[in-house]
């Protein structure tokens, strides 16, 4: 963990703004000729599953019995949820004046890299893995439903800004990396009592799109995707007197509501993906013998043969994934030197993620001229209830930021998840 | 600086912060489970051990293994071997004249008799299943000639035998030469020479003709002979009649295997009522002894003799009848059971092999049916043993081991330990203990993968008798090490001690008697995420 948040922070700083719950605006001034945004994400997260666990999981060490027991333990028997991901990018704003013979518009280019693994899984499915069934002979084991989807690509766009009004769209070019997805709506392993046979009742759709690997070289397949922000800024009136026979109203900025959409689109993945849909009911007893001493010299365990045997043959045929469209509402207030206490709200929900949406609240606070703080409490998601803080510093030339969604889970084993978002603006 | 120059310092740095971070190995990523699979189901009865075609079923549904073997047959052809030599005939003009003569005109026309040895035997009519008759004809005739072979004697679908051959012109110093063979199957050769009363004669012409179509005449004196050769080659007799002589044939010391018996390495047999028979089918028309002079029980340590009232003895065998062709086998049987030899002791020796020498002795009264002895080849004379054992027998420590091919291509690594669990439901009044042993580089069974364990016999009730099937749950745990070895090797030794339920009391064998047997693994398996 370590590693990783050393690489977010250094690549962050080196490169800009980010994706996260506190959408930061985008504006350039009329003194900017260039902003560059970057970002950097990383996260995974998932009820039940510890930041011990994870951590063995996913940086190495052994998962000992009391470690899985434990887990299990803390899981729902069914509709558990896990994700991890990665995401950097970097957005480069040019300011022209004579973009659409318009010069309230501004063009802006992106370059992406999103990587999101998520799945929904059963408390079944996890001891299968992670124990095995030999504890379970005799009984039906629920293996679903269990989801998992995962997807890898990047994206080159472009966009338009405009100048004044925080708001603007982009279109991308995606390069699809790495696909796979399964959805197993039922399936459920029986071993015998007395072990004579596991039987396997299934119904099963799995998509595969990595004939060419799943190296970031890879290209597997190509789409687009659209993005949308918009920022309408709340004011109300300010009734101010200017002298005693006239009362002049003016208006006063409060706060930002900001709708943000990202990766509206889709990729066809079309380098001979396969496609398997699996209904059926497998059993596997073992190898007949019918004479004790007189055995031929085959294969007794043969993998080929058991997995011919429940894999059918993949139909290969192109298909279409919608990408995991971000969609972002959150207001913000504003502050100021008088109002240096303000509020933070959302909600976020990620398409095809097996994410729930999610919802999130808290206070902004003014620490300083150049810092402000946020603490958040977040519902939803892949977690349950998990709070959040953000820490922004700006100035003429660099506006950045550090944030994240779990800070318990950032700073504790007993925690559930780690994430990080870390970004740069730089001004010139 | 310019705002590419900074760009261009960012990604620098950003790419190899990025290099920095993946080029970072990390510990892998290990755990344990337990996964529980069959591997083998089968369910053997009886038949399956020890195959159906061995097994005799009697009414009451008991069994009994019945081991049939034939341990000698007579090879007839050895009666009557021609002799391997070639039989020259010389052909030459009577008259010291020289001759000249004409095309179309017959020279030479001579009819002659042979007499062979054949084996002490006299014979007066054979016939052939096989067997060829090789000639060479070597002429010093200045002029093409026409030459015939006919053997009155042999006849096939009642055509005499002829060989007409063209036989080219010779210069008188270099001789014309032609050879050839002929497909003897199927002629029968009437023995008796020209008057009828004579044996092992075959009649035979020869003549030679300047061809009609040579153009001139030809000279010919006694200097222009004829030279005709003929052998036999792989005589293979169907029938034959005559005096097959009076030899003594010797059946050396030889052996038969006994099945399932190699696979027996210790233990104790008791085994009930057991009948050992040596039966002779005889369908050899001649008057025969037998002696059989001695049969034994070869174990790899010890040998025991069966000793009776007719090992020793010669057996006069009785001389089957003919209609036509059509023979009446005598079938001579020689029974040995408990009461009558010491048989009992004999199997349970546990015998791998038994051995057995006798002599036969071919009409030891001389031609006493003058001349009257027949052979056929579809019915010969050969000695079977027939064993049959009563399956009701008491087992102390019976121990039988035998390979196993096994092709399990696994890759082991990550499987660290493991259970063998036999769940078995048996039918067979008979305990089982089970040892698998792999076979190790040295090519030794040395590595036991599996102590002593026990397969409970069937429930019987007072009368040893089966009234309900034992349960029996069998784990045999192994290690990394031993699951490895397992796993690679080709052959598995199988060790199974039989104990027979209520010893010393015999059990009876039924042919519902069965086992079910299921071997399933749990295998402690690490999964590694590197």
């Amino acid at each position: 963990m370590i590693r990783i948040c050393l690489f977010i922070g250094l690549f962050s700083f080196c490169i800009g703004n980010a994706q996260t719950l506190f959408v930061a605006s985008n504006s350039m001034d009329s003194t900017n000729s260039v902003v560059i945004n970057g970002y950097a994400n990383a996260f995974y997260q998932g009820q039940g599953l510890s930041n011990e666990f994870m951590n063995k999981l996913i940086f190495g060490g052994y998962i000992d019995d009391q470690l899985k027991d434990q887990t299990e333990q803390k899981l729902l028997n069914f509709g558990n949820r896990l994700a991890f991901g990665f995401s950097t990018g970097i957005k480069c704003y040019v300011a022209t004046d004579r973009l659409l013979n318009n010069p309230n518009w501004n063009f802006a280019v992106n370059a992406d890299y999103i990587e999101l693994n998520s799945s929904t899984y059963s408390k079944d499915l996890f001891h299968i893995i992670f124990s095995g069934n030999a504890d379970r002979i005799g009984q039906n084991m629920e293996l679903g439903p269990s989801y998992i989807n995962r997807i890898v690509f990047q994206k080159l766009g472009l966009n338009l800004a405009h100048k004044s009004n925080n708001c603007e769209f982009g279109v991308s070019f995606v390069k699809g990396q790495s696909h796979f997805a399964l959805a197993a709506n039922q399936m459920t392993l029986h071993t015998e009592s007395d072990l004579s046979a596991i039987s396997l009742e299934t119904n099963t759709y799995m998509q595969s799109a990595n004939k060419q690997g799943n190296k970031i070289g890879a290209f597997n397949g190509a789409g687009f995707a659209l993005n949308f922000t918009y920022s309408l800024p709340i004011k109300v009136k300010n009734h101010q007197s200017s002298s005693l026979s006239k009362e002049t109203v003016a208006t006063k900025e409060i706060g930002t509501i900001t709708l943000q959409m990202d990766n509206i689109g889709a990729v066809a993945w079309n380098n001979s993906p396969s496609t398997y849909q699996i209904d059926t009911t497998y059993s596997y007893a073992g190898y007949e013998v019918d004479n004790l001493f007189n055995i031929d010299n085959v294969n007794w365990v043969d993998e080929n043969t058991i997995s011919d045997s429940i894999l059918p043959q993949p139909r290969v045929s192109n298909y279409w994934t919608v990408l995991p469209a971000v969609f972002n509402l959150v207001y913000v207030s504003k502050l100021t030197t008088s109002h240096p206490l303000g509020s933070v709200a959302g909600a976020r929900y990620q398409l095809n993620a097996d994410m729930k949406p999610m919802v999130y609240g808290g206070v902004n606070i003014r620490l300083h001229r150049k810092l402000s703080t946020s603490v958040i409490g977040i519902v939803g998601g892949y977690g349950t209830i998990t709070t959040g803080i953000r820490i922004n510093y700006s100035s003429n030339l660099i506006r950045a930021f550090a944030s994240c969604n779990n800070v318990i889970g950032l700073i504790s084993k007993k925690g559930y998840g780690k994430n990080i978002n870390l970004g740069l603006q730089c001004r010139f | 600086m310019s705002i590419f120059e900074v760009m261009r310092k960012l990604l620098c740095l950003y790419f190899s912060i990025l290099l920095l971070f993946f080029g970072c190995r990390k510990e892998s990523t290990t755990w344990d489970a337990d996964y529980a699979l069959p591997l083998i189901h089968t369910k053997l009865d009886i038949g399956n051990l020890l195959g159906d075609t061995n097994l005799l079923v009697h009414a009451d549904s008991s069994l009994s293994l019945s081991i049939q073997r034939e341990i000698y047959r007579m090879d007839v052809d050895s009666f009557f071997e021609t002799p391997d030599t070639t039989i020259s005939q010389i052909h030459k003009l009577l008259t010291p004249a020289t001759l000249s003569i004409g095309p179309g005109f017959t020279f030479i026309s001579e009819a002659e008799e042979s007499t062979y040895s054949i084996a002490g035997a006299e014979l007066k009519y054979f016939m052939l299943k096989g067997g060829v008759l090789n000639y060479e004809l070597i002429s010093y005739v200045t002029g093409p000639t026409i030459d015939s072979i006919i053997l009155p004697c042999a006849t096939k679908a009642g055509v005499e035998f002829s060989e007409v051959l063209y036989v080219p012109t010779s210069d008188g110093i270099t001789p014309a030469i032609v050879a050839g063979s002929v497909d003897l199957n199927g002629y029968e050769f009437d023995l008796t020479g020209s008057n009828g009363l004579k044996y092992n004669t075959m009649t035979s012409k020869a003549s030679s003709t300047i061809d009609p179509a040579f153009s001139s005449n030809v000279t010919i004196s006694q200097a222009d002979s004829i030279r005709i050769n003929v052998s036999f080659q792989d005589i293979s007799p169907a029938r034959a009649l005559g005096y097959f002589g009076n030899d003594l044939i010797e059946i050396p010391l030889d052996s038969v295997a006994i099945p399932y018996m190699e696979n027996i390495v210790s233990g104790s047999l008791d085994i009930d009522q057991v009948q050992l028979d040596v039966t002779i089918k005889n369908g050899l028309g001649v008057d025969m002894q037998v002696n059989i002079e001695q049969l034994n029980s070869l174990n790899t340590t010890s040998i025991v003799a069966l000793t009776h009232s007719s090992i020793g003895i010669p057996i006069n065998l009785t001389r089957p009848m003919k209609t036509g062709w059509t023979v009446a086998s005598e079938i001579h049987t020689e029974s040995f059971s408990n009461s009558t030899s010491n048989l009992d002791e004999f199997l349970e020796n546990l015998p791998k092999e038994m051995s057995y020498s006798a002599q036969l002795q071919l009409n030891p009264f001389g031609d006493v049916n003058s001349h009257g002895d027949f052979f056929n080849y579809e019915y010969p004379l050969h000695a079977n043993i027939n064993l049959e054992v009563p399956l009701c027998f008491a087992a102390n420590k019976l121990t039988l081991q035998d390979t196993l091919p096994i092709q399990i291509d696994q890759d082991t690594t990550n499987i660290q330990s493991g259970s063998i669990i036999i769940n078995a439901v048996n039918n067979f009044p008979l305990s089982a203990e089970i040892q698998a042993f792999v076979l190790e580089e040295n090519g030794l069974f040395t590595d036991s993968i599996a102590t002593s364990t026990t397969i409970e016999p069937a429930v019987l009730n007072l009368s040893n008798e089966v009234i309900s099937s034992s349960t029996s749950q069998v784990i045999l745990t192994v290690n990394k090490d031993q699951i490895t070895r397992l796993m690679q090797t080709d052959q598995l030794l199988i060790k199974v001690v039989f104990n027979t339920a209520n010893l010393p009391s015999m059990i009876k064998i039924m042919d519902w008697h069965d086992i079910d047997l299921n071997l399933n693994v749990i295998l402690n398996y690490q999964h590694t995420i590197n």
